[in-house]
């Protein structure tokens, strides 16, 4: 077999060894919270498809999911930064080698469709059809991923009209779903499609006959964000040396860094810590993901006060085990280690910041509720004052206990 | 100033990488610290800064072990590393200002003296500028910039001139010797040994990880017994003999 494209396999063979190593070991270090977040999850879907009007638009629901679903596509192709050097003369092997990796990201992109659509399937099944529609919308919704994947691929290659591309993708993934979960899709709209796809697929042929120079760049760049997007779950059990993040200036919120502090040795690694929280892609990402999902929850289950404070609290400590790695990524920064402060400061100008964005995350759901709840008394203070609680006991003592455990060198 | 004394060390307790290694560097002097790849150069301003812990021996800065008094000895030193390390998040003037900061400088000194340092790094225009723009060159300043605007007592660099176009290079080293003539020890460890030979008051020569030869010019010319030798053919001499 050519070296080249033997290297997919093995290189992926590494990866599943190196993932499955990690999830040991964050396994291990999981301690109660899968079984929080499963019984969330149970009482959360519960509730859900109880307390559903009958009006409700789950095809639109379903729609909006499932558009999402296919259009956000994933290529692993493990590729290195040092590939376009030493791979760039083996064309041949090289060709093979991505074969390989499009045939296994679309398996892996087809049980991701599998995997939503089961856990959708109760709603499905309540709503909009039997077992057998189930199955025959898995029919048409596997290949459409399958085309996206490609189309994706092909996509990967244009520099020029990327959101024109994308707007494409997501307006006929939307109008073929929008069809399917109406049950309107099998009869002339289904041609409709099978035209509407061929057009399309002549339309990114064309464009790819254009352009067949491998884009390096964008996969390396995607490499190392898929990588460093599990390092940095990884990241928040177990000790993970290496994780990748992008730079966003989001230019915004310089102002407000501006004046926030005072400029005196006391606020040093908070001056620091402030800007990578706001100018990196994540966790900052994940804060606004999950302080949005945290207030849609707990409005929607405010007939269950107890609900809506435990998924308040949950919200909190997903956000807050993200927090940490604000921290652990400059501890190989020789300045960081030769600044003249006290080792101590380090923690204690962590702790702040993750106490006050806690806070912050805690008064911006409850204050969201305050134009949904007819009556925000006496509940809304009493979940203000849960909400401080939680994040003083998160940010101020378990999260810094459990990251100075976590690494000797801080 | 500084001291070190039989210091042992490394990576490992079981492989240390340098031996027994004895040296100073006083106040208004400039020490080279020269030696091939992997001679323990590195290792040995790894464990002065205190990122290595000795396997044996000491490290003195005035006369205090750095575990006695931490914080006044990393208030006075300023260390250029090999590699530069920026913060990928800061502009170009968020790491000045963070340096100020951390090293309590106040504001408007630290403003003052970024001004100078903008001027002649050539680097006034890329205040507002991320590292992620910057070639490797440009990010060697910002490390050079911020060491300067601590006025440190001591300065460790390891290997600045790579990367730096001429005209920073010749400012880093004016800089250096104007810090040298305020009474700054100065510790650098390179490879362009002319420019060594041409600024540093004495060397200390590595060799896999021990001593190989120490002293001002004259001294090691005498011990070698090559009285016309450039620092260039006493380090051939010794690291290329020993290594024959």
């Amino acid at each position: 077999m050519n070296p080249v494209a033997s290297l997919f396999r093995q290189r992926r063979r590494q990866a599943w060894i190196k993932g499955a190593r990690y999830t040991a070991l964050v396994a291990k270090g999981l301690h109660f919270l899968p079984f929080a977040v499963l019984l969330f999850i149970y009482f959360g879907y519960r509730a859900f498809l109880s307390g559903l009007p009958p009006g409700f638009p789950a095809n639109l629901l379903m729609t909006v999911l499932l558009t999402w679903i296919l259009t956000r596509t994933g290529i692993r192709t493990y590729v290195k930064p040092a590939d376009p050097v030493f791979l760039l003369p083996a064309e041949e092997g090289l060709r093979e080698y991505f074969r390989k990796s499009l045939l296994y990201s679309g398996i892996m992109q087809s049980l991701k469709v599998m995997f939503w659509m089961g856990f959708l399937f109760p709603l499905f099944h309540a709503r909009l059809g039997d077992a057998w529609d189930f199955l025959a919308a898995l029919a048409i919704l596997i290949p459409l991923k399958v085309w996206n994947l490609w189309a994706y691929w092909l996509e990967l290659r244009e520099e020029d009209r990327p959101a024109l591309l994308l707007l494409l993708r997501v307006g006929s993934n939307g109008l073929i779903t929008l069809w399917l979960f109406s049950g309107r899709l099998f009869g002339w709209p289904l041609l409709v499609a099978l035209v509407w796809f061929a057009w399309l697929t002549l339309y990114y042929r064309r464009m790819h006959s254009r352009n067949r120079i491998v884009p390096w760049d964008r996969l390396l760049r995607l490499e190392e964000r898929t990588v460093s997007a599990w390092y940095r779950l990884a990241g928040h059990f177990v000790d993970v040396p290496q994780t990748g993040n992008e730079i966003r200036p989001r230019p915004l919120f310089t102002p407000f860094l501006r004046r926030l502090l005072r400029i005196r040795p006391e606020n040093t690694y908070l001056y620091l810590y402030l800007r990578t929280f706001f100018r990196y892609r994540e966790p900052f990402g994940v804060y606004v993901r999950l302080t949005g999902v945290t207030a849609l929850l707990v409005a929607y289950l405010r007939g269950e006060w107890w609900l809506s404070a435990l998924v308040l609290s949950l919200g909190l400590l997903l956000t807050g085990i993200q927090l940490p790695w604000i921290r652990r990524i400059h501890r190989y920064q020789p300045w960081f280690r030769l600044y003249p402060r006290p080792d101590m400061q380090k923690r204690t100008d962590w702790a702040r910041l993750t106490f006050g964005l806690l806070a912050g995350q805690a008064t911006a759901v409850v204050m969201l509720q305050w134009w949904l709840w007819k009556q925000p008394f006496p509940l809304l203070p009493l979940f203000l004052v849960i909400g401080w609680s939680m994040a003083w006991i998160l940010g101020r003592v378990w999260l810094p206990k459990r990251l100075h455990k976590q690494s000797s060198l801080l | 100033m500084l001291e070190v004394k039989k210091l042992t060390g490394g990576y490992s307790a079981r492989q240390p990488v340098i031996h027994d290694l004895s040296f100073t560097v006083s106040p208004g002097e400039m020490v080279g610290l020269i030696g091939l790849n992997g001679a323990g150069k590195s290792t040995t301003i790894k464990q002065i800064l205190g990122f290595l812990r000795p396997k044996r021996g000491e490290i003195r800065f005035n006369g205090r072990r750095m575990d006695e008094d931490p914080s006044t000895f990393k208030k006075r030193i300023a260390y250029i590393p090999e590699t530069p390390y920026l913060y990928p998040e800061l502009t170009l003037w968020e790491h000045l200002e963070l340096t100020g900061m951390a090293y309590g400088i106040s504001p408007q000194e630290v403003e003052k003296r970024t001004l100078r340092l903008l001027e002649l790094f050539q680097m006034k225009k890329k205040l507002d500028w991320y590292p992620g723009t910057f070639s490797k060159g440009m990010r060697q300043k910002v490390m050079v910039m911020s060491a300067f605007l601590v006025e440190p007592s001591l300065l460790i660099v390891d290997e600045p001139f790579i990367g730096l176009d001429p005209l920073a290079i010749h400012n880093l080293l004016e800089w250096m010797m104007e810090l040298k003539k305020r009474g700054a020890g100065i510790l650098l460890s390179t490879h362009v040994l002319a420019t060594a030979e041409q600024n540093c008051d004495r060397f200390v020569l590595l060799q896999e990880g021990r001593i190989a030869l120490a002293g001002t010019m004259e001294e090691m010319r005498r011990e070698t017994g090559m009285p016309e030798a450039t620092l260039d053919e006493l380090f051939i001499h010794t690291a290329g003999g020993n290594q024959s």
